[in-house]
């Protein structure tokens, strides 16, 4: 045993004392693969950095856009409803809440103006302000029903000349303020129903409604006292079957503007709460009513864009065909051709311009030519003689995780940026085997066998990751087209392996056709 | 091996003339190691190239109370089991070979050892089967625990005994070929 240690004790020594001469190629190759190695970092900074700036600059334009004027009015409204759109033409032409502050402060002489046009288009609606009188149109609630057509109105009106100052309600058979049943019932005084409904409302809020500056249409004095307009009645405003929307002057709308059609089974303002008013089927919402209080001003305004529910998930099939460019190795274009593309992705709408994407895809590298591992084993027999096995590698094949993020430019335009991580999955190759003898070269006549195999992928790396671009377009209904451009980041062989200092990149682009599975 | 703390300050900024002078410093040391546990020389300097890549970009990280030269063959031996990793099983499909543990003495190899050049014992070190090269170059040349061999290569403890058991074996059959001559001039 002692004999052994001292053997290797020698052995060590000997080996530590030799002395290897410096190689100065092999220098040239560590030069090459310092520069390689350091000149990798920056086209990923590069383009990480770039994808970030992209992002934060389509982030800000889409906020920019989103917040537009309009929503500076506070959001009062909350609306669970699908059907409801908004005209934001007759938003920007009311200037209110000024006009509302104007009304609120100033209104102790505000008298009806006969001269207001009666048939002033509803998509228009504007302020009047005529010598004594100040008719304020804030709201135009309109909705369609199939079997019937009634009307219901909000409005209110000021006319400090008249003691019985008619105040407009919002009222609902859910809301915080009760109606009373005689606003509903058919033939009831509509200035009655107006002086209850207010005074409910002001039980309801413990506050006491100054003014309510809301006339429709072109009003009077006269008209107040009872003189009904013909196309919408008492009865029309006061008989509402649901008596969700009651008419406070009802003789006083404006057919033209007062379109409100209430459904019979869905009451079109649902309820109105101290800040919020809700509002079932729904078609169009034009203008905004507001009551103004001692403590509050209780406004209802519209956030644009409403939109009505859209499909916000998908689940959709990809196929079709990559490209890459490949590699030079040794002189030679690697990797370079056509593969297969085949998958399926997962699509997430945050809102009608933001998307995510997730999914899971198969791909691969055909045209591996200058792969190739080599191992020896040199025999001192009699003479020399060699034990070489190749490994031809054929190709690769990988299941990649593509994470999407897009924008919607225009109604079938996507364009994104994008990571697709890949792991490899198994490979193809060639193991050839030879013999030969005092260094004579590989051929076929000392090649001992060959044969196809899988799964050996020692000397490439288990995982790849492309930063992409990408552009999808819509072609029909569930087809679009996506069309890619995939940077590599990450070395495909390992340089030591291979024995060179090349950085390659799974670099190229891809065309392929998605047909939306599912969606909901 | 003499290196200066300026030059490894060079190194950092990334002076190539003193990355040149490094490497030409420790290569003879960095390829006595390399080829030890690699199959051949032009292995041994790929592998080489690599751990002085590592070396390079580690060089921050280096404190000047460690020996350099330690430090470099600490760096250097793990480069070369992450590569033996990587290629572990192709290089286990061709290579395997059953090996009997015989324990006879080694005086009459220990005397024919002087008569061994080196380049022939690094010849005997690659004809070793793949594992047991690893496993005696850590054990014998560079003084690891078969406990910490099999954490370095993942494998038990007894299996790391078995390989060098192995190992020396086959060891002393290709030496008792190689000083057959010797024996023969001596009688």
């Amino acid at each position: 045993m002692k004999d052994m240690y001292n053997f290797e004790k020698n052995l060590k020594k000997k080996l530590d004392e030799n002395e290897f001469p410096f190689d100065e190629k092999n220098w040239e190759k560590a030069s090459a693969m310092i520069d390689a190695s350091r000149s990798n970092k920056k086209p990923f900074m590069f383009f990480m950095l770039s994808a970030i700036a992209l992002l934060v600059t389509t982030g800000a334009v889409y906020f920019f856009y989103n917040s537009s004027p309009d929503n500076s009015t506070e959001n009062l409204l909350a609306v669970n409803n699908s059907s409801i759109q908004v005209k934001e033409t007759s938003l920007n032409a009311v200037d209110y809440p000024n006009e509302i502050n104007t009304v609120s402060k100033e209104s102790k002489n505000i008298q009806t103006d006969p001269s207001t046009p009666v048939s002033e288009p509803a998509s228009s609606l504007t302020a009047h302000k005529s010598g004594k009188t100040e008719n304020y149109i804030k709201s135009h609630i309109t909705s369609n029903n199939k079997h019937s057509e009634e009307t219901a109105n909000i409005a209110s009106a000021e006319n400090n000349n008249n003691k019985n100052n008619p105040s407009a309600n919002l009222t609902s058979g859910k809301s915080d303020f009760k109606n009373t049943s005689a606003s509903n019932k058919p033939g009831s005084n509509s200035n009655t129903s107006a002086t209850t409904n207010a005074g409910n409302y002001d039980k309801a809020k413990n506050t006491t409604v100054k003014e309510i500056p809301v006339v429709l249409g072109s009003n009077s004095g006269n008209n107040l006292s009872g003189k009904t307009n013909s196309s919408n009645t008492p009865e029309n405003a006061n008989t509402n079957k649901l008596g969700n929307i009651v008419n406070p002057v009802a003789a006083n709308v404006n057919p033209a503007i007062s379109q409100s059609k209430v459904t019979d089974s869905v009451p079109a303002v649902r309820a109105v709460t101290d800040n919020t008013l809700i509002v079932n089927s729904i078609d169009s919402v034009n203008i905004i009513p507001s009551l103004v209080t001692d403590s509050t001003a209780f406004a209802i305004s519209i956030a644009a864009p409403f939109q009505a529910k859209k499909t916000t998930d998908f689940l959709y099939a990809e196929a079709g065909a990559s490209y890459l460019l490949g590699w030079n190795s040794n002189g030679i274009q690697e990797a370079n051709g056509f593969n297969l593309v085949a998958g399926f992705n997962y699509l997430h709408y945050f809102n009608t311009i933001i998307s995510f994407g997730i999914g899971a895809q198969y791909t691969s590298i055909n045209n591996l030519s200058q792969s190739t591992y080599t191992v020896s084993r040199v025999n001192y027999d009699f003479g020399v003689s060699k034990d070489i096995t190749s490994i031809k590698y054929i190709r690769l094949h990988y299941v990649t995780v593509p994470v999407k993020l897009g924008f919607n430019v225009g109604k079938n335009n996507v364009i994104g940026v994008g990571a697709n991580i890949s792991m490899l999955l198994t490979d193809e190759y060639r193991d050839e085997r030879h013999h030969t003898n005092n260094a004579e070269p590989m051929t076929d006549n000392n090649q001992l066998s060959t044969k196809k195999g899988n799964g050996y992928f020692a000397g490439f790396n288990p995982y790849d990751i492309q930063a992409s671009v990408f552009y999808r377009r819509k072609l029909a209904k569930g087809l679009s087209i996506n069309a890619e451009f995939g940077y590599g980041l990450m070395d495909i062989k390992n340089n030591s392996h291979f024995k060179n200092g090349n950085f390659e990149k799974s670099t190229g682009g891809k065309l392929t056709l998605c047909y939306d599975l599912f969606k909901k | 091996m003499n290196i200066q703390p300026q030059l490894i300050k060079d190194c950092i900024n990334r002076n190539r003339r003193s990355e040149y002078e490094l490497y030409k410093l420790t290569y003879s040391y960095l390829m006595s190691i390399s080829i030890r546990y690699t199959r051949n020389q032009d292995l041994a300097k790929e592998y080489l190239n690599v751990g002085f890549l590592k070396i390079l970009s580690n060089l921050e990280k280096y404190k000047e109370e460690i020996p350099f030269k330690a430090w470099i063959r600490k760096i250097m031996i793990n480069t070369l089991i992450d590569e033996y990793r990587k290629q572990k099983k192709h290089i286990e499909v061709i290579d395997y070979v059953d090996y009997h543990y015989d324990n006879s003495d080694y005086a009459e190899l220990n005397s024919a050892l002087d008569h061994i050049n080196t380049n022939d014992i690094y010849k005997l070190i690659t004809q070793l089967p793949p594992m047991a090269q690893q496993v005696f170059n850590l054990f014998v040349i560079d003084g690891y625990s078969h406990k910490e061999i099999g954490e370095i290569l993942n494998i038990e403890e007894g299996t790391s005994k078995w390989h060098l058991n192995s190992a020396r074996t086959k060891l002393k059959e290709i030496l008792e070929q190689m000083v057959t001559p010797y024996r023969i001039e001596a009688s």
